[in-house]
């Protein structure tokens, strides 16, 4: 279970996250959506260690993560895609996949050899055709893919995904939203910040709805599209009347 | 779609333009009317931000014309599109976070016949707010009163045209409210403004005209009400097709 | 005490010469992005053509501005106009290869333009009038130098603060892109940015040549002083960076004037380095950089079967050349092989792991020493590598939370000091020649020696690529594309940075000892820092991603000489134009000679350019800091 309590932070004038709670239990996807600005990618580099918060906690399972640096956050079980891609350009596809597989084995010569894991993630994402490509130069949409195979190739407990969805034809999207399922469904925590809706509706069994850097409302995906409050938050409805 | 046959403040006629292999705008025609507000809507990912980078001279396209006033403009740097008359207020911060507010007001007087005086004197007559923040680094100022700062260069500048890019993204509904109708107010003076929106419903209720884009096409242009049937619909559920790629800075 | 007091006060004026060069280091740093690696020598060319001017007879005065007003600020236009305006978005390794192409451009045209081997003086400002303050004597010079490092900053400051322009150049520090939507140019801005840091850079060096001799090289050298203070300022911050200066300069002063002579020279050159890694240690870690930079065109590693099969075919042939090589030249190709084999170490460092070494040469050299002083065996041969291993391991340790350019901060200013500290010491060259260097293992004649040297090349290119095809590779080039998917796929940065630079330093060690094996004796002048500079110039613009790029550049720099020999007097310039050349071709295609020639012949297509400035990257993210440049907190 990866859970966030209260996390908190500024950027000049700007509250860029404010008080925010949120729960992420293994086996099913969470969403978090919000509009632009209201402090998704903020959070998510508080949850990985790329951003220090002003106050708050960040626990996986019952362990304190909140003053480990990112790599160790990483070795914790926790992985992430970006939403500006962080591919390793100068690498093959596969080698970008491949490395974090071997950080993840380390010396040890149990199980899967890394260079399987490798191949067999990059099948499961859709690149194996692409593996001995240069990854700085694939489109966008097969960045993200690779970012995402690279992730599951650290084996994490939590995943957190920055708009894995956005660069993707409507094949490949579908093909994304069966794969969180089954990720989900393997016991994995996932946390989706994502604008396709649609594809939040799908996979998402709860959802959390961001605004100004705060949590706005929280249910599952049909209670939380019908929520005035998320409409609002989207379209610009007087709130404050409300 | 919209034909180029109007004259307007600002056109753009068959624009295609993108990031390396990637294609974000496919034939884009758009009118600015000479007076009156435009605003341009669409889910994330439609080519708004990019739309906005090509007319402002940020992005050059890859084919096709930016008219303004009736002259030719492609290809023309953003600093002379500025001091031609074109304001352009980007998304996020539109201010020197690590500039002081009587700095960035100095760096409004880049558009020609300003002053410095002129220019403080509009934006703290305006918002005398500002006026008793001066000193501050603009980073430091609420993000309402940041966008106060941003506003002031379109307010002082009296430009030909005004884009301003998603103004309302991060502020709260009441801020928001008071930043539209200011808004409203500088298009009633005169001058044109495109406005790009992810907050449909404020920007439905004072826009003259609307265009609505996705997937990196204008769909549909009218008025409001004509529009506004298709707005909802075509945010809560995006209707996916191939490409929705738009890696333009978010 | 009154030494003190003329010692401290004749320190601070050295410092305010320190704290004037640092603050136009500063403010082109801030402006633009790039360090200017050539800060130095455009103060050196302002320095010789003020000298030059009053040689033709003009007046003092008139001279000064010409060299400091009209002839500094131009070259900084025209630099900025020719090399930096492209560098945008470049790497690290490009930016720093450019502009120290620059600089050994510069002193290529000092030389050429005015023998190094005439002796010159100029005559302090006022000659020798004087003054008492206060029982500190003061020559009208010195009072010149402490009214300018007065008036200066602070005309300075008043103009950053008050003038349009002044605030156009913190308002494009701050966003690029903003800056041009308000209407100023940030082209323009950029420009002068530069030409006010070269201004600086030529004020420095105008006040400072009475006070040392015209000398291209040494001119240019002392401008690390100037570094140190501007890594004392974190680079941005001016109002430290001048303190910095002043502090150094002090320093400098009281150990000079309380050390006897015979640590003289080494004393002078140590203290900046000191004072450098002081300084790194005390600077605040850098957050990771999130956001990437436009990728350059990675060469495809070939595999385990394919480097072999090139390699013995590569070996069969320079057997071949070895044997019907005229005895004249063996000597001079051994020597370009064991080159090859210091450039080769560059491969893993700079091409895979984009981390910039400015000191191979150093390293190099502390190679050679460490086998002459165990002896060739293989005892010699293991002590060649470590040695220098060990010795880029401490260098490299204090800048490991800091960003790659302090590294080769570092690396400079160590060099620097090893040039007079260690490789012309006499308890380290035991003869006055230099030091007898051994053959290693007792390899004897010329031919055998080559072939020697040519087959410890040729495993060594095979350890390298063999090292990219493994997981530290992987490591190695991921840390050069993204820190921060480093650190989120768990991959610790600092082991992985640290175990490359010791791997980097112990080759160009072996490469150095081989080198020495073939010389016979090396001295004062076969490491100099200048040298490493010229050979991470060649290996980036041949292409240091690959072995045939560096291997190239090697052959290439064997024949700098001959070709010298053969063009005559007008020799020096051509080849001077060549290395300017490559520094500005390097700014346009920054995939080296190598890499695109590549890059044609594979039929890859070029890679997307990012839409994202360097800057633009981590907008909206980037907390508020403290003001740039004048240090003001709100």
């Amino acid at each position: 279970m990866l859970r966030v309590e209260n996390a908190a932070v500024r950027f000049g004038g700007v509250q860029a996250v404010n008080d925010m709670s949120l729960e992420c239990p293994p086996g099913r996807v969470t969403g978090l959506i919000g509009p632009n600005g209201a402090g998704k990618t903020t959070l998510f580099n508080i949850i990985t260690g790329l951003q220090r918060p002003d106050s708050g906690r960040v626990l996986l399972g019952d362990r304190d993560l909140t003053r480990l640096p990112a790599q160790r956050r990483a070795r914790a079980g926790l992985a992430r895609t970006f939403q500006r891609l962080e591919v390793f350009g100068s690498l093959t596809v596969r080698e970008n996949v491949l490395l974090a597989a071997e950080l993840k084995r380390g010396l040890s010569r149990k199980g899967e050899a890394a260079t399987e894991i490798a191949d067999r993630l990059l099948a499961r994402v859709g690149l194996t055709a692409l593996a001995d490509s240069q990854a700085g130069a694939l489109p966008t949409g097969s960045a993200r893919l690779l970012e995402l195979a690279r992730a599951l190739a650290t084996d994490p407990s939590a995943l957190l995904l920055d708009e894995p969805g956005s660069g993707l034809s409507e094949n490949e999207s579908a093909a994304l939203g069966d794969l969180l399922l089954s990720l989900a469904a393997e016991g994995m925590s996932v946390l989706l910040v994502e604008h396709d809706v649609e594809l939040v509706m799908r996979v998402c069994q709860h959802v959390y709805v961001l605004d100004f850097g705060e949590l706005l409302c929280e249910g599952p995906p049909a209670y939380v599209q019908s929520d005035a409050r998320v409409q609002a938050a989207y379209l610009g409805a007087e709130l404050a009347t409300a | 779609m919209t034909a180029p046959t109007l004259t307007g403040a600002l056109e753009l006629r068959r624009v295609n333009a993108g990031y390396g292999k990637v294609a974000v705008l496919h034939d884009v025609d758009l009118v600015v009317p000479d007076g009156g507000i435009l605003a341009l809507l669409g889910p994330n990912g439609a080519g708004k931000s990019t739309l906005l980078r090509v007319a402002s001279g940020r992005t050059q396209p890859t084919s096709g014309t930016v008219v303004l006033r009736g002259q030719d403009v492609t290809g023309r740097s953003p600093e002379r599109l500025a001091r031609t008359g074109l304001c352009s207020v980007p998304e996020g911060r539109a201010v020197f976070p690590n500039l002081s507010v009587t700095d960035n007001l100095r760096m409004w007087t880049y558009r020609p016949g300003l002053s410095r005086k002129d220019v403080e004197e509009r934006a703290f007559a305006r918002f005398p707010r500002l006026k008793d923040r001066r000193r501050q680094l603009a980073g430091r100022l609420s993000g309402g009163e940041q966008q106060m700062l941003a506003m002031s260069r379109a307010l002082t500048a009296n430009p030909d045209v005004l884009l301003l890019d998603e103004i309302s993204m991060g502020l709260a509904p009441v801020v928001a409210a008071e930043l539209f109708s200011l808004v409203r107010q500088i298009a009633d003076s005169g001058t044109p403004v495109l406005l790009v929106e992810q907050f449909a419903r404020t920007a439905l209720e004072i826009a003259d005209t609307v265009a609505v884009m996705s997937q990196g096409r204008i769909r549909v242009t009218g008025s409001p009400d004509e529009v506004r049937d298709r707005v909802l619909e075509t945010y809560l559920h995006a209707d996916t097709a191939h490409a929705r790629q738009d890696p333009a800075p978010s | 005490m009154s030494t003190l007091l003329a010692l401290t006060v004749a320190g601070l004026v050295t410092g305010c010469i320190y704290a004037l060069t640092a603050s136009g280091l500063v403010l082109t740093y801030t402006t633009s992005g790039i360090f200017n690696f050539a800060h130095g020598a455009i103060g050196m060319i302002a320095a010789f053509f003020y000298w030059q001017l009053i040689e033709w007879g003009v007046p003092t005065l008139p001279a000064f501005l010409l060299a400091v007003l009209v002839l500094s600020p131009l070259m900084g236009v025209v630099v900025e106009r020719i090399m930096i305006r492209r560098l945008g978005n470049a790497s690290l390794e490009v930016t720093l290869t450019v502009t120290v192409g620059l600089l050994l451009l510069l002193i290529a045209i000092a030389n050429t333009v005015w023998d190094p081997l005439t002796a010159r003086r100029v005559q302090p400002f006022f000659g020798s009038h004087q003054v008492t303050v206060g029982g500190v004597i003061l020559s009208y010079h010195q009072l010149v130098v402490i009214a300018a490092a007065v008036v200066v900053p602070l005309a300075l400051w008043a103009f950053l603060r008050q003038a349009r322009t002044g605030v156009a150049l913190r308002a494009v520090v701050d966003d690029r892109e903003l800056a041009a939507l308000t209407g100023a140019s940030p082209s323009t801005v950029g420009m002068i940015g530069w030409a006010m840091g070269a201004a600086l850079a030529g004020l420095a060096g105008v006040l400072l040549v009475s006070q040392v001799e015209l000398n291209a090289i040494t001119l240019t050298l002392l401008v690390i002083n100037g570094y140190a203070a501007a890594v004392m300022g974190r680079l941005s911050n001016l109002p430290l960076t001048i303190a910095g200066g002043l502090l150094l300069g002090v320093l400098q002063s009281l150990a000079i004037g309380y050390v006897t002579i015979s640590w003289l020279n080494q004393v002078q050159t140590s203290i900046p380095m000191v004072f450098l890694f002081v300084a790194l240690l005390i600077a605040p870690p850098t957050r990771l950089r999130v956001g990437q930079l436009a990728p350059l065109l990675a060469p495809r590693v070939p595999s385990a079967r394919r480097s072999l099969q090139s390699a013995l075919v590569f070996l069969a042939i320079a057997a071949l050349v070895t044997a019907i090589l005229p005895a004249g030249q063996v000597a001079s190709v051994t020597h370009g092989v064991a080159i090859a084999i210091i450039l080769l170490s560059l491969v893993p460092m700079v091409g895979y792991g984009s981390m910039v070494s400015l000191c191979q040469l150093t390293f190099a050299g502390i190679g050679c020493v460490a086998m002459a002083k165990t002896g060739g065996s293989v005892l010699g041969l293991v002590v060649a590598v470590l040695a220098p291993a060990a010795v880029g391991l401490l260098i490299a340790l204090p800048t490991m939370r800091l960003r790659g350019l302090y590294l080769s901060l570092a690396t400079l200013a160590f060099g620097y000091a090893m040039d007079d500290n260690f490789f012309s010491n006499s308890s380290v060259m035991t003869q006055t020649l230099g030091l007898p260097v051994p053959r290693p293992l007792g390899i004897d004649g010329p031919r055998p020696y080559l072939l020697f040297v040519t087959a410890a090349f040729t495993v060594c290119a095979l350890g390298v690529l063999a090292l990219r095809r493994s997981t530290f590779g992987r490591r190695l080039v991921a840390l050069g594309d993204s820190p921060a998917g480093c650190a989120t796929i768990g991959m610790g940065i600092r082991s992985t940075k640290l175990g490359i630079f010791a791997l980097s330093a112990g080759l160009a060690g072996l490469g150095g000892a081989l080198m020495g094996g073939q010389e016979g004796v090396v001295g004062y002048t076969d490491f100099p820092l200048l040298l490493s500079l010229t050979l991470l110039l060649m290996a980036v613009v041949w292409g240091v991603r690959t072995i045939s790029g560096v291997l190239l550049a090697a052959l290439f720099f064997e024949l700098i000489p001959h070709l010298n020999g053969q063009l005559g007097p007008v020799g020096n310039s051509v080849l001077s134009l060549l290395v300017g050349l490559g520094a500005v071709g390097l700014g346009k295609n920054q995939n080296g000679i190598v890499g695109t020639l590549l890059q044609k012949t594979s039929g890859l297509t070029k890679l997307p350019s990012l839409p994202h400035p360097r800057r633009a990257a981590d907008q909206g993210d980037q907390p508020v800091r403290e003001e740039v440049l004048t240090g003001a907190q709100s």
